[in-house]
């Protein structure tokens, strides 16, 4: 033994520094300076609070306190750390020191590092790979789903080219239908309007025979007519327009309503020279007048009408002189005879000076003397002619 | 009297104002309505009561009226109902007549009357509802007249005021124009009905006479034409034709289609002095000479042509 060692390891020990620490780093320490193991159990027991060499034996109740506190403090950090506090106790327990705060701080705080330090790792590996696992995953799910709905799409289309396809054959259909029947509407308008020229042709001649009987008993005359003609040339609305008067007279008697049709007087006139003057024609008596017009609407042209160019053989022909002078008018003559205020000779004597006068002269009332411009005389007027 | 016989119906006559002798007489076939027509001059015979045919002028449609020139002896003018108006000349042989052919009227040329007074110019009143003028030297119409409403049936120049005439419509009214002026100087609404015919007195200017279907005869003095001078009636049916006489201021003659001419007065109360009823069809014609006093003739649809001397039963022979 060597007693300076022995006392130098006294003095460390009894260091109050150093008595935090575990035994085992002192015993440590102190092999490292070169004591012996004898030197050094030696200083521990002459340290008046070093801890036993022997630490199951001495110390275990103590080390269960330690444990105990290193429990109490490590508690909190979790499972994972709980190996660290154990080891921890397990070394504490193996030499009977006094644990203080300082020790279960670092502990602490390096379980806390540590916890971050996992932390960290998951955050920065772990969790990107997962994310982009589900993105993966969710996008697959996408994907299908799109696929889904075009396909949907697509369907749906595909239904509704063939529900407009149908709705036009149907439409064609209907519209071949109403052609049809359309033509037969047609069909049936053209018989009854072949029907209705028929009624009106029958109409037509029967007005005409009851207008024949009428005028046979009838003599009236309006110049109405006038307006009928203008407005059409139906026969019909032309002897309706007319005034009807009754008045007997013989059956053969001429019609007596004047009519007259536009658009049927003009003829196509051929040349035909004129002859000398024909005599009047004799013992041919005059037709009706409804006959002729019953005709005309009949659309028949009256026998007897010649075609005759009247047109003007030489249209410049000049005018002959004139081998009279003309002659004042009897109301001139008075006017002048009024302003001279003397009667003249009469006017009207034959330029021939003959007395005896042609027949056309021989009235009652001359006397040779034109009385012109008087009033009127009860003699002058001859005899009433009466029936 | 002499009667004479057309072989068309017959629809105006008029004594030359030349020859106190000779007529004119516008014919048409077939009353009127369709067919041909024919200008017939004829002559009183100066031996006896007989009509002869002097020359006779065919045409394509019928004719409605004729009236001689004034100016001219031998020239008359034929309104025909194709709208035309044909100009003859007697002193030529018939087969260089018509000499003129005036064709403006878009319907049938009803009445004719010729200028006594001027002497050189003539109307025309058509069923297209005007009047036009018209000189026998030129081609074209002078003037036209459209104002009336309806067919035009008669014309009448003014015996004294020779720019003056006076037309009778269908529209009912009596216009009085003067052709120096655009327009009409007067309306007279005469009748109710159409009226036929219209002729200006003789020996007052102011005078003028209408004849209309409503059967009556009015007369009517234009400074007050809101009333008229007197109302002539006594004819059955529609007044055809009416004419003043050219030697007595009062004396008027009209024909109607009740089948008479009849004479009349109209300053007396009882207007009618003479009827003579020897037509047995409308007497659509009548006419007063002017060179022989009370020298009359008178046509109708019975074809037939009558001159009497008035006072005398035309049918006496």
């Amino acid at each position: 033994m060597r007693e300076e060692l022995v006392e130098m390891a006294v003095k460390f020990l009894s260091n109050p520094t150093v008595g935090t620490s575990p035994v085992g780093q002192r015993r440590l320490f102190l092999e490292k300076k070169g004591l012996t193991g004898d030197e050094i159990d030696e200083a521990f027991c002459r340290v008046p609070d070093s801890t036993p060499s022997v630490p199951f034996r001495q110390d275990i109740n103590s080390s269960q306190d330690v444990q105990s506190k290193s429990f109490a403090s490590v508690q909190p950090q979790g499972a994972p750390q709980s190996s660290q506090p154990l080891v921890e106790s397990m070394l504490t327990v193996s030499r009977p020191s006094r644990f203080s705060w300082s020790y279960a701080i670092v502990s602490i705080v390096l379980l806390i590092f540590s916890g971050a330090g996992t932390s960290m790792l998951l955050k920065k590996l772990f969790l990107p790979r997962l994310k982009s696992w589900i993105r993966k995953v969710v996008l697959e799910e996408d994907d299908d789903e799109s696929r889904n709905s075009k396909q949907s799409l697509y369907k749906e289309a595909i239904k509704a080219a063939k529900a407009a396809a149908v709705a036009s054959v149907d439409t064609a259909k209907a519209s071949l239908q109403m052609l049809q029947s359309n033509r037969e509407e047609g069909r049936h308008f053209d018989v009854l309007l072949r029907r209705l020229g028929a009624h009106i042709a029958e109409l037509r001649s029967m007005s005409i025979t009851v207008q024949r009987l009428e005028s046979a008993r009838n003599a009236s005359y309006k110049h109405t007519d006038q307006y009928s003609q203008r407005s059409s040339q139906n026969g019909l609305s032309n002897l309706s327009k007319t005034s009807v008067v009754h008045r007997d007279y013989p059956e053969n008697f001429p019609g007596q309503m004047k009519f007259r049709t536009s658009g049927v007087s003009n003829f196509d006139s051929s040349v035909r020279p004129l002859s000398a003057p024909p005599r009047p024609s004799v013992g041919q008596h005059p037709n009706s007048y409804m006959e002729i017009m019953a005709k005309i609407q009949r659309g028949e042209k009256p026998p007897g009408i010649k075609d005759i160019n009247d047109s003007p053989p030489n249209p410049n022909q000049p005018l002959p002189n004139p081998q009279i002078t003309p002659r004042l008018k009897p109301w001139e003559i008075a006017r002048q005879q009024n302003s001279f205020g003397h009667t003249q000779e009469k006017v009207f004597s034959p330029p021939n000076g003959e007395s005896r006068q042609p027949w056309w002269r021989r009235n009652n009332n001359t006397n040779g003397i034109a009385d012109v411009g008087n009033g009127m005389r009860g003699d002058s007027y001859g005899l009433r002619t009466d029936k | 009297m002499p009667v004479f016989k057309t072989p068309f119906n017959g629809y105006s006559v008029r004594f030359s104002p030349f020859y106190e002798s000779r007529l004119a007489v516008a014919t048409a076939q077939n009353f009127g309505i369709l067919g041909n027509g024919r200008v017939h001059v004829v002559d009183l015979a100066p031996t006896g009561p007989v009509i002869n045919e002097l020359v006779a002028f065919d045409t394509a449609d019928g004719v409605y009226d004729v009236a001689w020139s004034e100016s001219h002896d031998s020239v008359l003018v034929a309104a025909i109902a194709d709208g035309s108006i044909k100009v003859y000349d007697t002193a030529l042989p018939p087969q260089s007549n018509p000499v003129r052919s005036l064709k403006e009227h878009a319907r049938e040329v009803h009445g004719l009357d010729y200028n006594p007074t001027r002497r050189d110019s003539f109307l025309s009143a058509s069923w297209d509802d005007s009047v036009k003028l018209w000189t026998l030297d030129r081609p074209a119409s002078l003037r036209t007249f459209r104002e009336h409403a309806y067919c035009v049936y008669s014309v009448a120049w003014n015996p004294k005021h020779a720019d003056v005439f006076a037309s009778a419509s269908g529209d009912c009214t009596v216009r009085i124009w003067d052709v120096r002026e655009p327009g009409s100087t007067m309306i007279i609404p005469g009748h109710e009905h159409e009226i036929l015919s219209c002729d200006w007195n003789k020996y007052d200017e102011c005078l003028i006479a209408t004849a209309s279907v409503d059967k009556s005869i009015k007369i009517w003095d234009v400074r007050n034409y809101r009333v008229p001078v007197s109302v002539l009636n006594g004819h059955g049916y529609a007044v055809r034709k009416i004419k003043f006489s050219p030697h007595r201021r009062n004396l008027l003659v009209s024909c109607s289609y009740d089948m008479t001419v009849c004479l009349w007065d109209f300053m007396v109360e009882d207007a009618l002095v003479g009827r003579y009823d020897h037509h047995t069809e409308f007497a659509v014609g009548v006419d007063l000479s002017v060179l022989v006093d009370g020298l009359m003739a008178s046509t109708g649809w019975d074809e037939l042509v009558y001159v009497w001397q008035q006072g005398m039963d035309p049918r006496a022979s």
